[in-house]
């Protein structure tokens, strides 16, 4: 095993001689824009990186963005800049999955814009090809009557076992994790001088850093486990964020060295062990398109005090399958907090949801949503604890939600800072109030989004301010 | 009596779906790592004790010897439902702090040594 980072920083090495150099980051936007991460890409660049690769696209937060066409989290210009610029000096090619907290064609195109803005700020030319994360209805219902079974990935009841013509027929929209192969399709037009670089939709993680070395020829099952390790950037160090870049150099025979880009973080065999088993719920096993990555006989060895080197992962060929993230939409729903200080006011609360749920009723059938029935009303808490119990002059949030009573499920929600609210069943849902320390009023917008299944509703309605009036509900949104 | 956090170097987990959670438990010593192997402590059953959740909502309890660490992987579920993120039920969207039950889980073996 040789390596280290003195080593690493001479000049004239070529690829031939040492390995294939992968800088990895993560681009989804919830990093916010760090100078830190720019100078560890600009790091990274320096210490001869062959490509760039970074994961920008992740569905565990949930259906919801998926659903309603949103980003989530706004792609960081900056943190494409410094790669898209580096990239096209150096020479070497960006692989970047694209789209924040989904990866269907809306939320790629929010990033898409990025790379528009870049060019036009920079005057240059940015050439890339981009692959469509989403998959067509027409296309997985021809798979349907050509016989083809897509059984669920989990046991859970929250899937249908098998992917059925109603499921598709229900889905806003569908995507598939991509493997690398789309990418080392598109990687042929880099080669042949076409492009600058690949920017995809919903990827599988550890695809995007995959892809570059398997189109150099470099072997399946070190390129996934090196993937599988750096995918989340400087995750993998220690101490562990993902907030800067990290380097992973690859021999042909499979040996993964990976180092941090910024000096004064280091990778030790349990930051980078550790980071392997990590967002995965077996740490062993890995299913992936075309085939399963195998890391219980890998070996992790510190090479020097900030880079470790890692070998004896397999691969098992399996037929090749995707996987697919579907949504459907279960209607609307709002909750939302607001703050009563003025002594008087909160003397006359109760009064005053009473209005306000009459005022929100009254809105939401202005709006045209049919068959409502009131549903909030209000109470103090039977018995608040006492770490809670009120002061005079304390602030008040009220919390409240409602949905259609048809739907209705007992449930209990928790907000962020103490707040709580609670439905029942049978009988209107009681509205608790709580002190809390917050003080600006908070609101969640949305459209609850269910993968696939489910059967709650609920309707989104922003208010503005509480009390309200009546106009400050018309602001519902309308299945 | 001694919790597990006390022997655990790093105690963590991570949604690995919208429908999985999955907790990291990571041992200092090679000791405590495999008393906690050995022991019957980390069963499937204990851990849906713990969580309140049925048996077979819990997806596999691994022990990681190279890196003396125990992966606990289970479908997020309220009371006794299953859910996804961003469910109304769902208390935590990204699955980060669904470790605090396992913080303070007691260790019942008076022999192990505590090194914390």
């Amino acid at each position: 095993v040789h390596g280290g980072v003195n080593q690493h920083l001479e000049a004239g090495h070529n690829v031939a001689e040492r390995g294939l150099r992968i800088l990895s980051y993560v681009c989804d936007g919830r990093t916010g824009a760090r100078p830190e991460l720019e100078d560890s890409i600009r790091a990274g660049i320096e210490q001869g990186a062959d490509v760039i690769s970074a994961q920008g696209n992740g569905m565990d937060m949930g259906p919801f963005f998926l659903g309603a066409g949103e980003a989530g989290a706004p792609p960081v210009k900056q943190n494409f800049e410094v790669a898209v610029m580096g990239a096209k000096e150096a020479h070497i090619p960006f692989v970047f999955s694209l789209g924040g907290r989904a990866g269907a064609d809306a939320q790629l195109e929010v990033y898409l814009r990025v790379f528009d803005e870049i060019a036009r700020d920079k005057g240059i030319t940015i050439r890339a090809a981009v692959i469509s994360g989403q998959i067509s209805k027409e296309y997985l219902r021809a798979k349907l009557d050509a016989g083809i079974e897509m059984p669920r990935l989990f046991d859970t009841p929250r899937l249908s076992p098998f992917l059925s013509a109603t499921d598709i027929d229900d889905a806003e929209v569908i995507q598939a994790q991509m493997g690398p192969e789309p990418i080392i399709a598109a990687l042929k037009l880099y080669e042949a001088g076409e492009i600058d670089g690949v920017l995809t939709g919903r990827a599988v993680d550890s695809g995007v850093q995959m892809a570059y070395p398997l189109f150099r020829g470099y072997p399946t099952a070190g390129s996934a486990h090196m993937a599988k390790i750096v995918e989340c950037g400087s995750m993998c160090c220690d101490p562990p964020n993902a907030f800067y870049a990290v380097m992973a150099e690859l021999d042909h025979d499979g040996t993964v060295r990976v180092w941090p880009t910024r000096p004064e973080y280091r990778c030790t065999v349990r930051s980078v062990a550790g980071h392997a088993v990590y967002e995965r719920e077996n740490p062993y096993q890995e299913k992936n398109p075309g085939g399963t990555l195998d890391v219980s006989e890998a070996m992790y060895e510190q090479v020097d005090d900030r880079t470790v080197s890692v070998y004896g992962a397999t691969w098992d060929r399996n037929p090749y399958t995707v996987k697919l993230e579907g949504v459907k939409s279960l209607g609307y729903e709002t909750t939302f907090v607001a703050i009563a200080n003025d002594p008087a006011l909160i003397a006359s609360l109760p009064a005053l949801i009473d209005q306000a749920t009459e005022a929100t009723s009254l809105a939401v059938v202005g709006a045209g949503v049919a068959s409502r029935t009131p549903w909030v009303s209000a109470r103090y808490p039977p018995d608040p604890p006492r770490r809670l119990s009120l002061p005079r002059r304390s602030p008040l949030s009220c919390v409240w939600w409602h949905r259609r009573r048809t739907l209705l499920s007992t449930s209990r929600r928790r907000c962020a800072s103490g707040c709580s609210l609670e439905i029942s069943r049978g009988g209107p849902p009681p509205l608790e109030i709580w002190p809390s320390r917050w003080r600006a009023p908070f609101s969640s917008k949305g459209r609850r989004m269910s993968s696939m299944s489910g059967t709650s509703c609920h309707l989104t309605i922003r208010p503005s301010r509480f009390p309200s009036r009546s106009s400050s509900f018309r602001e519902a949104s309308v299945p | 009596m001694p919790e597990l956090r006390e022997i655990a170097t790093t105690l963590r987990s991570k949604n690995a779906d919208p429908f999985i959670t999955t907790c990291d438990v990571f041992i200092r010593e090679a000791s405590d790592y495999r008393w906690l192997k050995q022991s019957q402590l980390l069963t499937r059953e204990h851990i849906a004790e713990l969580y309140r959740m049925p048996v077979k909502a819990v997806i596999g309890i691994y022990f990681v010897d190279n890196i003396q660490a125990v992966k606990i992987s289970f479908f997020k579920t309220h009371k006794g439902r299953y859910i996804a993120s961003g469910d109304l039920e769902d208390l935590d969207l990204v699955g980060a702090q669904q470790h605090i039950p396992l913080l303070r889980m007691a260790i019942p073996d008076a022999n192990l040594r505590v090194t914390g």
